[in-house]
């Protein structure tokens, strides 16, 4: 390739104006909307993510490997049904900590529930467990309290949601108020029904309108887990030795209550008239069993007691903020490294993973926006590619008479390919300069979100897209792989011609 | 010198078919001849007799089915892609009917032009500059040289591809009918212009043609019909 074919290139494209036009405004629209879109997208997903990591999410959570379904939002439950908790929730903290660029952690325990307040007050809410100093630490921007307080430190009590205070208001006679009594219902498919009452303690209001994050509700450790059924109920806790466990295996409940008459419980042994029964019917007999007698046959209940603790080591996930979001990924990394290391089965996901409907649409909208990018490229590639055979089939003699002259085919392939890249760079400039104009100009004027689910998108009222470089650089990439592309077929068409089309005419 | 010695293009027993549809034409039957270095050689016959085939055949632009054809002294048979490319840029020059300019350049440019496709030293390109400049006085176009090809008429298009042709000094020259597409006056022009390159440069012109004018200058004359020779004569110069 040298200076005359580049000179050749670019006069071709001078002399074919119209064609070099339609392929220049179908380029220079490719790359303004990529611009555009692809700005706006970012705009959005930075939006998103700083609303979400400064006030809901951190950049990282960790959660229980055997989490189902981890989510910073709703209920989390393992693939057993029962809540799945990290249980060693302080030594894993303690480790945390010391990971580089960790700059903060949190604890998070999450349970939804109904409400009962006066007569008739009834709605449904989520219940977000935190410790209020480190909550508020941590997410300072998140908490706008509109009534009363939020929680303090050992306070029980529950924070309501200004969307759950007015469903509950909507259904009662009497206006509800700070310092009232609440009762929460948790219904867990492995702890049951579990009722709490609670004191509500204050009103709070985030400014995203969408529906998962208005139904949260803070409430104080103590109740979430006992709402949760977080017990030390677990075989970790009670310190089984071999025997035990063995032990425990020996009877089945068939074997305990059956209706057989040799089983433990059956009515024959415990009722029946002989005088060996345990519990003998001849009314003659006194019987002469003292509280210590009971306590002798029910045996050590100390055990007992401690399962059913609350265990207040236990959290649904561990919530932690970065020193630079630029280092996410390799954070994740390295906790995951060593949670592998020491044997806990935990792991940590980047916060998009839990963070629920609002932050994952903004996902499902860059996939359907690349997806129709993707349809409109290959539609600009398909009318490039139909245009330049055109531009092609008219210069048969031109091509056959330099292939006569003795230009070899490389000589073809690298004249076609200039005029491509001609056409690509300054239609490309042209699209750059005009979706950056477009950006510019609604930058300075905003777009107003009209409904809840536009607010929802934008992240506020008004949305003010941002110019990025990487958008540009995305267009740059995508705007080549498209010429290329589209004058791969164009050039094998112009190879094909024969010398002897210039010796015919 | 016999004739062997200075002969630029042979056929022997050359056979080229075409299929036209399912019919298998027999467009050159079974041409053999000999050209001389520096001759001005004339094809003449009617449409279809096989002049521009045999023309094809020897700008290397067709290959023959059966038998040989060289061309100074290459036996272009079985050549690769790039030798012929080679053989094309280096020893052959090529006038069309329809002159071939490229539209976007000029006519220095267009003159120019084949001599893009070899590699040059500073001391050749100054050397392509004076001999290009020569051209374009010999062909009479010194006051054309920054004009587009569709500024100028006929003849002068087709001075400017009889320049071209010979940008690169070659051996051979091949014109497939130069004049079809020229008025009366401007084919001999032409036509005198050529003689002339032929006897000052001593390149053979080979034509393919229906003109009577180019026939009755020319030194070879051979004539075909239905694909064969039936007549090849000599003119004593």
């Amino acid at each position: 390739m040298n200076f005359s074919t580049a000179k050749l290139a670019y006069r071709n494209l001078k002399l074919h104006k119209s064609k070099t036009l339609i392929i220049g405004v179908l380029i220079t629209l490719n790359v303004a909307i990529l611009v555009i879109g692809s700005s706006i997208l970012n705009t959005l997903n930075t939006g998103i993510e700083e609303n979400y990591v400064n006030k809901y999410t951190g950049s990282i959570f960790i959660s229980p490997t055997d989490n189902a379904e981890p989510s910073l939002i709703m209920p989390s439950f393992d693939s057993d049904g029962a809540n799945a908790v990290i249980d060693n929730y302080s030594q894993v903290e303690e480790a945390v900590i010391k990971i580089n660029g960790v700059s903060d952690t949190t604890g998070q325990i999450n349970a939804a529930g109904l409400m009962t307040i006066g007569e008739n007050g009834t709605g449904f809410g989520i219940f977000r467990g935190i410790d209020p100093s480190d909550y508020q630490q941590i997410f300072p921007e998140g908490l706008n309290i509109t009534d009363g307080s939020f929680l303090k430190s050992g306070e029980e009590g529950i924070v309501l949601s200004q969307y759950v205070y007015d469903m509950l208001n909507s259904t009662t006679t009497e206006e509800i108020k700070v310092g009232d009594k609440i009762l929460l219902t948790s219904i867990n498919e492995t702890s049951g029904t579990k009722v709490r009452e609670v004191t509500i303690r204050g009103i709070h209001q985030y400014d995203d309108d969408s529906i998962d994050i208005s139904l949260i509700c803070f409430i104080d450790l103590e109740n979430i887990r006992a709402l949760n059924g977080i017990l030390l109920n677990t075989e970790t806790s009670l310190n089984l030795d071999d025997n035990e466990k063995a032990n425990l295996g020996a009877f089945d409940e068939e074997a305990l209550f059956s209706s057989e008459s040799d089983s433990l419980f059956s009515d024959d042994n415990l009722f029946s008239d002989s005088s060996d029964s345990l519990f003998t019917t001849d009314t003659e007999d006194t019987l002469d069993i003292s509280t210590d007698d009971i306590y002798n046959i029910l045996g050590d209940t100390s055990q007992r007691d401690v399962l059913n603790t609350i265990n207040e080591d236990a959290f649904s996930y561990m919530l932690i903020k970065t020193e630079d979001s630029a280092n996410t990924k390799s954070v994740i990394n390295n906790l995951n490294t060593m949670f592998e290391e020491n044997g806990w089965d935990l792991i940590a996901y980047e916060w998009t993973k839990g963070a629920g409907m609002s932050a994952q649409l903004a996902d499902v909208i860059s996939i359907v926006f690349y997806g129709i990018l993707a349809l409109i490229a290959i539609v600009v590639v398909i009318v490039i590619m139909n245009t330049l055979v055109v531009s092609i089939s008219e210069r048969t003699n031109e091509i056959g008479t330099m292939r006569a002259l003795g230009a070899k085919k490389n000589y073809i392939k690298n004249m076609i390919s200039l005029e491509t890249i001609f056409i690509t760079i300054v239609f490309g400039i042209i699209g750059i300069i005009l979706g950056v104009s477009i950006l510019g100009i609604t930058g300075q004027i905003g777009i107003q979100a009209t409904g809840t689910f536009t607010k929802i998108l934008l992240g506020g009222d008004v949305f003010i897209p941002r110019i990025s470089g990487s958008s540009i650089l995305l267009s740059i990439i995508s705007i080549t792989i498209v010429s290329v592309v589209s004058s791969l077929y164009p050039v094998s068409v112009a190879l094909r011609i024969s010398p002897r089309e210039a010796m015919s005419k | 010198m016999s004739l062997e010695d200075t002969s630029i293009i042979e056929f022997n027993n050359v056979n080229k078919y075409y299929s036209l549809g399912k019919t298998k034409v027999h467009a050159v039957k079974d041409v053999s001849f000999s050209l001389k270095k520096g001759d001005f050689v004339s094809f003449s016959g009617p449409s279809g007799s096989g002049k521009s085939t045999i023309l094809n055949m020897v700008g290397c632009i067709d290959t023959s089915d059966t038998g040989t054809v060289i061309i100074d002294k290459k036996v272009t048979n079985g050549l690769k892609e790039e030798e012929i490319t080679k053989l094309r840029h280096e020893t052959l020059g090529f006038i069309f009917q329809s002159f071939n300019l490229i539209p976007v350049l000029n006519i220095y440019e267009n003159i120019e032009f084949p001599l893009l496709f070899g590699k040059q030293t500073e001391e050749e390109k100054k050397e392509n500059k004076e001999w290009i400049n020569y051209l374009i006085k010999t062909v009479g176009l010194e006051e054309w040289r920054e004009h587009k090809p569709n500024e100028l008429s006929g003849g002068q298009r087709q001075r400017v591809a009889v320049a071209r042709a010979l940008v690169t000094k070659p051996s051979i020259v091949l014109a497939d009918e130069p004049t079809a597409n020229l008025d009366s006056k401007s084919s001999e022009a032409i036509i005198q212009l050529m003689k002339k390159m032929n006897k000052n440069l001593g390149t053979t012109f080979v034509f393919s043609t229906h003109d009577p004018t180019i026939v009755e200058i020319a030194d070879h004359v051979i004539t075909l019909k239905d694909g064969e020779i039936v007549s090849n004569l000599r003119h004593q110069q």
